[in-house]
């Protein structure tokens, strides 16, 4: 079904307010957010701007890319702001070919980069710290909306970019032209742009997209199309993944990736996480608490490691059974069967969102009450008791688990419509074992 | 769209003036001090001296003066406490539990344990000092000064330490440096092969 089919959406799509009338909410509330986490209270709990990013915006966030692709990266205010400095001073320099390269790399880096930070350096309970965060992250915007052309930031070096891709391909939007309208169009305003709307801000020829990871839904191909050739349309969740023509390697690893980082962030509010951290350190040989940041860089280390030697381990029993054990056969295993822990990684991350958003949002309007010197009485930070959101993450859990086991089982049936059994089964216990963490860590918060 | 534009000029500078005002008013209240009551009870009287605002993550004196029958005891009264004193303890006002997101003050609050700590340099003398602290509904502390059978409780206003200056200053140059470097880049031919 296309959604431009629907005479309001259409209207509103090409309406040159979209997305900005979006962004200058956003926009709004990033300069709230910076100026309260820079000049308000550094108790979390007393500021408003902390209680919003942390306990509303970022848990909510990676739900949003399941239900409308990368629309936040078409409403983020990076995406204005650039828009903005680049009407002013900017230079549009060519990307260099380094980034092109290495980009999903480089994003999967800041990405790891910026967890051990804010875990290390306690981020998320400090206002200051994440002011300066923000600041950092904005002077990084600034620097490439400055020197190279459209949103080379967004597209290769922002740190969300990397799991946004990865949920956006199992989310349930997607934007496509019709190739037969697209094959001999005159103009290519879809890349280049017309009077009506600038180019694609994320370098793409939409004739050429064959996945969901990089369009931001901004809407400027639609505005652009001289034959109204392009579609925006619900399709099942996580139905790209197993359609997708050519899986990368760095998409595959970056899913175990963020599948270790979402473990290690819950196992870390656990009463287990004290002799794990004190039982590192004595195999470091080291006080864990003077050298903290080193033992958790090793958790964390260890953590993302454990999904992809899984995997690895999965892949080359996989390729033993269908009875092809070389190099080649079993890294093509691993970046295509890498798909398959995206919807129980997507799902990890969205529970463990929702346990966050459920048990502390509430503190949102008695951290704006703080705000005024106001202290109302029994104030409370969760909407719901425990076992409730216990119930809800669980059932998010094994949603996860069953979409993830699907797609496994379509990828196997892609990959050897002979031997799909053999190959699939490693593969499924892999997946199984990893849904059976999550929910034991879920079920230890309880 | 101009009139948009105005509009969020004028917004965004009184946003940064309200930050400006603010981080000024929170660096100028720093080295006043207040004098804080006789205790009424006990053998000695004790009167504190404390910032009006104690900052979080930044140090803090707190000065304790001991008196016994109207004359200093032990020849020792006033008592400096310049550790930082929510090193250990960021958030003063944190009312749930380690690693959760607190919400300040509440009822529960007395549920909470104090935080005690002997004040640094003090010797022997008429009795341990020590003072404690614990939020109240009105987002202040109290604190609670000893010494032997007398106690001595001040609230204070609990504030937060202003954002690193060589932070802030460090970003706008960097933002200034990289803006006209590109404003000047701009103007020059364009390198070959760039494309808008």
């Amino acid at each position: 079904m296309n959604l431009l089919d629907i005479p309001w959406i259409r209207t509103a799509v090409r309406s040159r307010f979209y997305p900005s009338i979006f962004q200058w909410v956003t926009t709004a509330a990033f300069l709230v957010i910076v100026g309260l986490a820079l000049f308000g209270p550094n108790n979390a709990g007393q500021n408003f701007g902390m209680a919003l990013a942390w306990s509303v915006w970022w848990p909510l966030l990676p739900l949003s890319f399941l239900l409308v692709g990368r629309f936040w990266c078409a409403i983020c205010p990076f995406s204005w702001l650039t828009d903005c400095v680049q009407k002013a001073v900017g230079v549009h320099l060519p990307v260099p070919p380094f980034l092109r390269r290495n980009g999903p790399w480089i994003i999967a880096g800041l990405f790891i980069l910026v967890t051990y930070v804010d875990e290390t350096w306690r981020l998320s309970g400090n206002a200051r710290k994440t002011g300066y965060l923000l600041l950092a992250v904005l002077a990084a915007v600034i620097f490439f909306s400055a020197f190279f052309e459209r949103r080379t930031f967004c597209r290769y070096a922002c740190f969300i970019g990397g799991f946004a891709a990865n949920y956006s391909r199992a989310g349930m939007v997607q934007l496509r032209a019709d190739p037969l309208s697209c094959c001999d169009c005159p103009t290519q305003g879809c890349y280049y742009g017309t009077a009506h709307a600038p180019g694609c801000p994320v370098f793409q020829v939409v004739p050429d997209v064959e996945d969901s990871a990089t369009c931001h839904l901004c809407g400027n191909c639609v505005k652009n199309c001289p034959r109204d050739a392009i579609q925006i349309s619900l399709r099942a969740p996580t139905a790209e993944l197993w359609s997708l023509q050519r899986p990368r390697l760095p998409d595959a690893a970056l899913a175990g990736i963020v599948m270790g980082v979402v473990l290690i962030e819950q196992v870390a509010l656990l009463n287990l996480w004290t002799p794990l951290v004190e039982h590192t350190g004595g195999l470091l040989h080291v006080d864990p608490y003077v050298w903290n940041p080193l033992v958790y860089g090793v958790l964390l280390a260890a953590f993302m490691a454990a999904p992809l030697i899984g995997l690895a381990l999965a892949s080359l029993i996989s390729q033993a059974l269908a009875g092809t054990v070389r190099r080649k056969e079993v890294l093509q295993n691993f970046g295509t069967f890498g798909y398959a822990i995206i919807p129980l990684a997507l799902a990890g991350h969205v529970s463990y969102g929702f346990y966050y958003f459920l048990t502390r949002s509430r503190s949102v309007p008695f951290a704006f009450l703080a705000m005024l010197r106001w202290f109302p009485g029994r104030s409370q930070a969760s909407w719901l008791p425990n076992h409730s959101v216990f119930r809800i993450e669980s059932v998010v859990l094994v949603l996860g688990g069953a979409a993830a086991l699907y797609v496994c089982y379509r990828l196997a049936r892609k990959q050897e419509c002979r031997k799909s059994w053999p190959v699939y089964l490693p593969h499924a216990i892999f997946l199984l074992a990893l849904l059976a963490a999550n929910l034991y860590v879920v079920t230890a918060m309880l | 769209m101009k009139w948009l534009k105005a509009i969020g000029t004028v917004l965004l500078a009184g946003f940064l003036a309200g930050g400006a005002q603010h981080a000024a008013g929170q660096s100028k209240s720093g080295p006043e001090t207040r004098t804080a009551g006789n205790a009424g009870t006990g053998a000695y009287q004790l009167k504190a001296q404390l910032p009006p605002t104690i900052r979080k993550g930044e140090p803090a004196t707190l000065i304790l003066h001991v008196w016994r029958k109207g004359r200093p005891a032990d020849n020792l009264m006033a008592c400096l406490a310049p550790a930082p004193i929510f090193l250990s303890a960021e958030d003063a006002l944190d009312t749930t539990p380690a690693g959760g997101m607190d919400l300040g003050a509440s009822p529960d609050s007395a549920a909470q344990q104090a935080w005690t700590t002997a004040l640094a340099g003090v010797p022997g003398g008429p009795g341990t000092y020590l003072f404690t602290w614990e939020p109240d509904t009105a987002g202040r502390v109290n604190l609670t000064f000893t010494a032997g059978d007398s106690a001595l409780t001040v609230a204070a206003d609990v504030g937060s330490a202003p954002p690193n200056a060589a932070v802030l200053v460090l970003f706008v140059l960097f933002v200034v440096t990289v803006l006209s470097c590109a404003a000047y880049l701009r103007r020059r031919p364009r390198p070959e092969g760039a494309v808008s």
